[in-house]
């Protein structure tokens, strides 16, 4: 359940940015075919153009590395790039990493170069390893691997080149040079490009050095927090570099990388408008006049239909009835295909899908429009340049004259209308068109995710406890949830159900299962079950019942983070559950258990008992509104959870009617 | 007749708890009577006594007739005002038996010190008595001592403790001896007592409250459980004790910003048909726990005395940093 709950974006639409660029270095857009194996293999003891050999550890650093548990360091991480007069972007990359262990040389011994083939080309310069006492080897170049880096359902044109460097062991350095060329005028969108100089292991140099021919205007470039220093140190010439990048440091519950992350970003002039405007004449000039388009909508409309009825027909149309599938080759990347070539072949990506949304929606008479949407962004401020580079998906937005503006995801097959998936909440946005001048956040709900447990249990005389339950998820839970059983046949779906119940309560009893509202994305997922628990002897023995509130514990415990050295995004969750508990009429009930009021920054857990002779009611809610941890926070925030939440045992106590004397 | 002397006139006025000197008293009179052959009804004296001005009216009456036959008369007034004033202060200030036993013979001894002066004419001695009488007093002042000690084990050795515990200021702090939690003094009455002395001896910190018969222990138990643990075993213990008629327990973050764990409850008992509550505050730390058990007989006072000092407990701010 902790995955459910949260249950992140997996597919940002992938369609509108290239590679990921923490990892790979950034991806480039540019022109005309690919080149694959125009490798020239280095020769052993041949030249050293650019200089490497110069770039060495001395062994004190050497040793603080490897007491800091790092396998490898890179030495040197360099991007030479030059903007032609001609529109031809050439972006030579250079790698070296030094191994400082040999289980680094296992573990990191592969590098790769990744390439937009429908966009650029890569020739790879140089290839080799080098050795301790300076000896070169060569790379076989019928063993470079090139491969497709795809998700399923994303049809790309990304590949990785993969080098098989021979002979790595500690104190050797692989080197890898690479040389893109694109052409600008191939792309739709201003250039631009984002470096991120830490990463996995330390760094010894990063360089980013960018030219450009007379004509070109002088490019934009900010930089986000670490060490990097640019200077224009010669005409048409900017350096950024640092020296000993550390590690990045990673934690496991991590929204932003790209914010958490220092970042260098490298623009030619441009502005948030141009760039609305840009891709809103990409998308507009999808949507086309076509009679299939008016069929479909004409289906869509009811008579009497109100605007938020017409909302809800259109986008359970593109979200239920147009698969998702990514189509990003080239300009595909950002470029929607035709609305009716959607709607046609039945499958999309964000922008397709959008795409069509904004067609059907505008012909039953919606206003709608569509919005550029980083996913992995909250804060504004970090978008110093204009560029494309920093949104990865798209959604649509409308604007009811009844209420507010209404933005939906056609993508999100298992989000109700009216709702944006949990991974898209508080995220940075671009409007395209509506003059917007400046990216703006999206809304974050308060609360983000919801679970209700509604418990009936009769303690019969003999102890024995019969319960009946239902949980129901909404909202974020419910993405999650259902995003997981769509795809499973009905059995599959019980035995999630069955598994859910026995690591929740136990193995104990046997419960019955089902589960409902699966299927519809505008109802809640519920799981009903039906259990008996063993008999804890006459109750008329005991003087009280003590159960744990086992569901409203697991599901609150999963905002729990293991996070030491980033903030932590808490998607606001809340946890209700009513429980009511019948007892044997032998006994009447007269002590109520403890009432709860654990209240912190983060959130609350209160508890409330109504206790009448027969019957005991216990309502228990436990919220923590969306809010962000800080790192100075952390630990507090986890021992909120984990001593609120280990006060949760339920518990009442009775007399035996013949001594209460009632 | 063999006179035993005014020690043992002492020690059977004190041991009886003051119930010898009405036998003393009656005897007076008695001897009087038969002495000036007046006409006097001893037990009504005797009982008299028992009424701080009666008491001035009798001893000063007896000591007035006696006086006419002194060579040198002594004053007459002092030791029944004193005997009076005693009795009337030992009323008026609930004094504890104790008090009262060690104290009221002391003007009896003084009269009949005087008396023993004035031998020849008025040979009076209470305190001698015949060989079979001496064995029944000293009987009958052995169980009264020890019925005495009984009683003063019972409930006056705590009220005199109370007395002399010192009074702590209003919303004055105690701090923990490991400087872990302190505790605010509510308000004005509440004495700090010895644990060791009163309670199961087992507490770190004693207090009596301002109200009689109302106290207040606080505990560290040692490798202490949940929180969960410790209020089912203190509910237990009480449940031990008496009936539980009714409780009310709330849980929250105590004070401070470890967010640790308190529970306050009050729980309502019938201990042998009467009423006494409990207020029991607990509280538990990463590697401590701290309980607070106040009781005393049920009323909203007594109630409202003991929640007031447990809301005054916190937890003193640890300097290690917590993750």
């Amino acid at each position: 359940m902790r995955t459910s709950l949260r249950s992140r974006n997996a597919r940002a639409c992938a369609a509108l940015l290239a590679v990921a660029p923490l990892l790979a270095g950034g991806a480039r857009p540019g022109a005309a075919r690919p080149v694959w194996r125009s490798v020239e293999p280095a020769r052993a003891g041949g030249a050293d153009p650019a200089g490497e050999a110069r770039l060495t550890l001395d062994a004190d650093r050497m040793r603080l590395l490897e007491e800091e548990g790092h396998g490898y360091t890179d030495l040197l991480r360099e991007h030479t790039i030059h903007l032609g007069a001609d529109g031809t972007v050439v972006d030579r990359v250079t790698q070296m990493r030094l191994f400082l262990t040999d289980e680094g040389a296992r573990n990191g011994g592969i590098l790769g170069l990744p390439v937009r083939t429908a966009l650029e080309r890569l020739r790879l310069e140089r290839v080799e390893v080098r050795q301790e006492d300076g000896s070169r080897i060569g790379v076989d170049p019928a063993r470079i691997q090139v491969s497709t880096n795809v998700a399923p359902g994303v049809f790309s044109d990304v590949a990785v080149v993969t080098v098989p460097f021979p002979a790595l062991r500690r104190g050797a350095t692989a080197i890898v040079v690479g040389r893109y060329e694109s052409q600008r005028s191939a792309f739709p969108l201003t250039w631009s490009d984002l470096f991120y100089p830490e990463r996995d292991a330390p760094t010894e140099r990063f360089s980013v050095v960018v030219t450009w021919d007379e004509g070109v205007p002088d490019p934009r470039f900010s930089v986000s927090a670490g060490g990097v220093v640019c200077s224009t140190d010669g005409p048409r010439r900017l350096r950024c570099e640092q020296d000993r990048v550390p590690a990045a440091r990673t934690d496991p519950d991590i929204t932003n990388w790209t914010e958490l992350t220092p970042e260098l970003a490298v623009a030619l002039p441009s502005s948030w408008e141009e760039l609305s405007r840009q891709e809103l004449a990409l998308v507009e000039s999808a949507i086309r006049e076509d009679p299939r388009l008016d069929d479909v909508a004409a289906r869509l409309v009811e008579p009497g239909s109100t605007p938020r009825e017409l909302l809800g027909r259109v986008h359970r149309f593109v979200a239920d009835e147009v698969r998702y599938v990514a189509f990003e080759h080239g300009v595909g990347a950002v470029a929607p295909r035709p609305a009716v070539a959607t709607l046609s072949s039945g499958y999309g990506d964000c922008k397709d899908k959008v795409t069509l949304f904004l067609a059907l929606a505008r012909k039953v008479g919606l206003d709608a429009w569509p919005v550029l949407v980083a996913s992995d962004r909250f804060l504004v401020s970090r978008l110093s340049v204009a560029s494309w580079r920093y949104f990865d998906h798209m959604i649509a937005c409308v604007s009811l004259p009844d209420a507010d503006t209404v933005c939906v995801d056609p993508t999100a097959h298992d989000v109700a209308t009216g709702r944006l998936p949990e991974w898209l909440h508080g995220r940075v946005a671009l409007d395209l068109g509506r003059g917007a001048t400046a990216p703006r956040r999206l809304d974050a709900p308060t609360i983000a995710r919801h679970v209700e447990i509604e418990s009936e249990r009769e303690i019969a005389c003999d102890g024995r406890m019969q319960e009946s339950l239902a949980v129901s998820f909404a909202e974020g839970v419910a993405e999650g949830v259902r995003a997981r059983l769509r795809p499973l046949a009905a059995d599959e779906r019980r035995r999630w159900a069955l598994d859910v119940f026995r690591s929740t309560v136990g193995e104990t009893p046997v419960p019955t299962v089902e589960l409902g509202g699966v299927d519809d994305a505008e109802v809640p997922v519920v799981l009903r079950a039906k259990a008996t628990y063993a008999g804890t002897g006459d109750v008329e023995r005991e003087s009280g019942w003590a159960d744990p509130d086992s569901w409203l514990v697991r599901f609150a415990n999963a905002l729990a983070t293991q996070n030491r050295f980033h903030p932590y995004w808490i998607s606001g969750l809340e946890v209700q559950s009513h429980l009511r508990y019948r007892i044997c009429p032998r006994v009447s009930l007269t002590l109520p258990g403890a009432e709860l009021n654990f209240e912190a920054p983060w959130g609350k857990l209160v508890r409330t008992y109504q206790i009448d002779p027969q019957e005991v009611r216990v309502e228990t809610t436990f919220s923590a509104p969306t809010a962000v941890v800080g790192v100075d926070e952390l630990g507090a925030f986890s021992r909120f959870l984990r001593t609120s939440l280990g006060q949760t045992r339920i518990w009442f106590g009775w007399m035996p009617l013949r001594r209460s004397g009632t | 007749m063999e006179s035993q002397g005014l020690p043992i006139l002492y020690l059977l006025g004190a041991a009886s708890g003051g119930l010898y000197l009405l036998v003393w008293i009656g005897r007076a009179a008695r001897a009087l009577r038969l002495a000036d052959e007046t006409p006097r009804r001893p037990l009504a004296w005797a009982l008299g006594s028992l009424a701080p001005p009666i008491a001035f009216g009798v001893l000063h009456e007896l000591s007035r007739r006696v006086q006419p036959r002194a060579a040198a008369p002594a004053g007459v007034r002092l030791p029944a005002l004193l005997y009076a004033v005693i009795e009337a202060s030992l009323f008026a200030s609930h004094a504890p038996w104790l008090v009262g036993a060690l104290l009221r013979p002391i003007p009896v001894l003084w009269i009949q010190a005087s008396w023993k002066r004035q031998a020849g004419v008025f040979p009076f001695d209470a305190a001698t008595v015949r060989p079979l009488g001496r064995i029944a007093a000293i009987l009958a002042s052995a169980l009264g001592a020890a019925l005495l000690a009984g009683a003063v084990w019972r409930s006056d050795l705590p009220r005199m403790r109370r007395s002399l515990a010192p009074e702590l200021a209003a919303q004055s702090f105690l701090d923990a001896p490991d400087g872990s939690f302190r505790l605010r003094i509510p308000g004005s009455g509440w004495r700090l007592a010895d644990p060791r002395t009163i309670g199961d001896g087992r507490a770190i910190l004693a207090l009596h409250a301002p109200r009689p018969a109302v106290e207040a222990f606080v505990y560290q138990p040692p490798g202490a459980g949940s929180l969960d643990d410790l209020v089912d075993a203190r509910r237990r213990r009480i449940q031990s004790a008496g009936r539980l008629m009714a409780v009310r327990e709330e849980r929250r973050f105590a004070d401070g910003p470890e967010l640790r764990p308190l529970s306050l409850a009050v729980y309502r008992c019938d201990v042998l048909g009467t009423a006494v509550v409990y207020v029991v505050l607990t509280s538990r730390s990463d590697d401590a726990a701290v309980e607070l058990v106040g009781y005393g007989p049920a009323g909203s006072s007594v109630e409202e005395d003991l929640v007031s000092l447990a809301q005054g407990f916190a937890w003193l701010p640890t300097t290690r940093t917590e993750r």
